[in-house]
């Protein structure tokens, strides 16, 4: 026979486990609320003496499969590598927002972007001289390992990703001809097992699913 | 033996000897000569099939403990049956007992020796829903150019066929709409797609509804079993577009 005395003890402290679980879930609930509402309201870092503009960011939808124009409006640095950095930074941070339409997790995504004028010459190097100069550029965006890592797998979802990342840079660097992606300054063969990031991409071969700047004025 | 009896010896020795090398010489004239017999057809009822990933790489997290890799070999297994009962002729980029990840080049190699009416990648993932139906996102070559000479870029040997592979797309999505499974129709920049001399397509299986919990995945037996009864219907409807008689090739694939 249990006496009366423990079986009030065992109670009581049933009774108090319960309660502490359901505060520690309320407060988990809150904190990630709390976390979302921050991600929402504070997207990037921008100079204080930069003025507000519009921009347009190529927003992936993963339901019908296809890209959109948006429209943004934020202070972004003028210098155009960390001015693409900025842009690309606010086009991953959206896809990280509760109700995406693109679901991917938060955190940072592009370590840097880097534009060389067209044509390349052997080791990198843009033309030796202006005359031999295209007036096209080669972006190369430079991914952190975590973001491809912890991206979601699969072909329409990563194609989506590359070609949104493809559109927003051809949209607002009308100049870029192709794009290429690095992983942690170095070359990685699919981003998440299926889309290629061995080559350049040329923007033109996104056309059908980005309008170009011309169309869209 | 005697001086006469030798000399007539070494005589009908060197006399055999001398018919035996004409007569060899003759026989490898005529060899020549022959013409060469003719090479038979190319038999364009091969479907090679391509399950993603496998071995060490096990491609997406599908839930429940359920790697890509392996639904698209199950897929790639039934679909292989269906078509083997069709007389077609099937070849797989890998089995069940790969042991390490096969390169996206070893793949495209394998295809480009099969000679096949149809090059099929299986995929399958989490995101979206329905069946995706990709091409290469590489331009359709230009129909005018003479290429018969020219060497093939291994990253843009698709171009040849990109016009093969987007009626092949046409046709995949003809026969799974029926079926009840939404398709879309896309273009992208997935290995192998690219370096393949075939017509090629990538099939990916998202969930059939992701509004819906009970959605059905790609690990689901019926949906596999819809999806490759389609598949093959597809097929069986580009053959016959392909050869106008079927019949008289039936059983040689």
């Amino acid at each position: 026979m249990i006496p009366r005395y423990q079986r009030i003890l065992f109670w009581s402290l049933s009774a108090a486990i319960l309660l502490m679980a359901a505060f520690l879930l309320h407060g988990c609930q809150q904190a990630r609320e709390k976390l979302t509402r921050r991600q929402n309201a504070s997207p990037i870092s921008a100079p204080t003496a930069a003025p507000v503009e519009t921009f347009r960011l190529a927003m992936a939808d993963d339901v019908t499969g296809r890209i959109a124009i948006s429209e943004r409006q934020l202070a972004l640095p003028q210098e155009p590598t960390s001015r693409a950095q900025a842009l690309l930074t606010r086009l991953i941070d959206e896809y990280s927002y509760k109700n995406s339409a693109h679901p991917l997790q938060s955190g940072p995504a592009v370590d840097d972007v880097l534009f060389l004028d067209l044509p390349l010459h052997a080791g990198g190097t843009g033309p030796a001289h202006p005359s031999e100069s295209t007036g096209g550029q080669l972006a190369i965006v430079n991914l952190r390992t975590s973001f491809a890592e912890h991206h979601p797998s699969g072909i329409g979802v990563e194609s989506l990703t590359v070609n949104s990342i493809i559109g927003t840079i051809y949209i607002n660097f009308p100049r870029v001809q192709a794009v290429r992606f690095m992983v942690d300054s170095h070359t990685r063969d699919t981003l998440a097992g299926h889309a290629d990031l061995t080559r350049a991409y040329r923007v033109t071969n996104t056309e059908s699913r980005v309008p170009t700047p011309e169309e869209l004025q | 033996m005697d001086k006469g009896s030798r000399f007539e010896l070494c005589a009908l020795a060197g006399t055999i000897c001398l018919i035996l090398l004409l007569r060899s010489a003759e026989l490898h004239g005529q060899d020549q000569a022959a013409p060469a017999p003719p090479r038979p057809p190319v038999a364009r009822l091969i479907v090679l099939l391509d399950p993603g990933h496998g071995g060490t790489d096990p491609g997406a997290d599908l839930g429940n403990k359920v790697a890509e890799k392996d639904v698209t070999l199950s897929l790639a297994t039934k679909l292989r049956t269906s078509l083997a009962a069709q007389g077609f002729g099937v070849v797989l980029t890998r089995d069940a007992s790969a042991g390490d990840a096969i390169p996206s080049g070893q793949r495209a190699a394998t295809a480009n020796r099969s000679h096949a009416l149809a090059c099929i990648s299986l995929h399958a993932t989490r995101s979206g829903s329905g069946v995706h139906v990709y091409t290469s996102a590489l331009p359709p070559a230009a129909g005018d150019q003479d290429t018969g000479l020219l060497p093939v870029h291994w990253n843009t040997a698709q171009e040849e066929f990109e016009n093969q592979s987007v009626q092949l797309a046409n046709a995949m999505k003809a026969a799974l709409g029926p079926a009840g499974l939404p398709v879309t129709i896309g273009a992208a920049t997935v290995p192998p797609l690219d370096n393949m001399m075939c017509p090629a397509i990538a099939v990916e299986f998202a969930p059939l509804n992701t509004l819906d919990a009970s959605g059905k995945g790609a690990e689901d037996g019926g949906y596999q079993d819809s999806a490759v009864r389609a598949m093959t219907a597809a097929l069986l409807k580009l053959r016959a577009s392909e050869s106008p008689a079927p019949a008289s090739e039936k059983g040689t694939p």
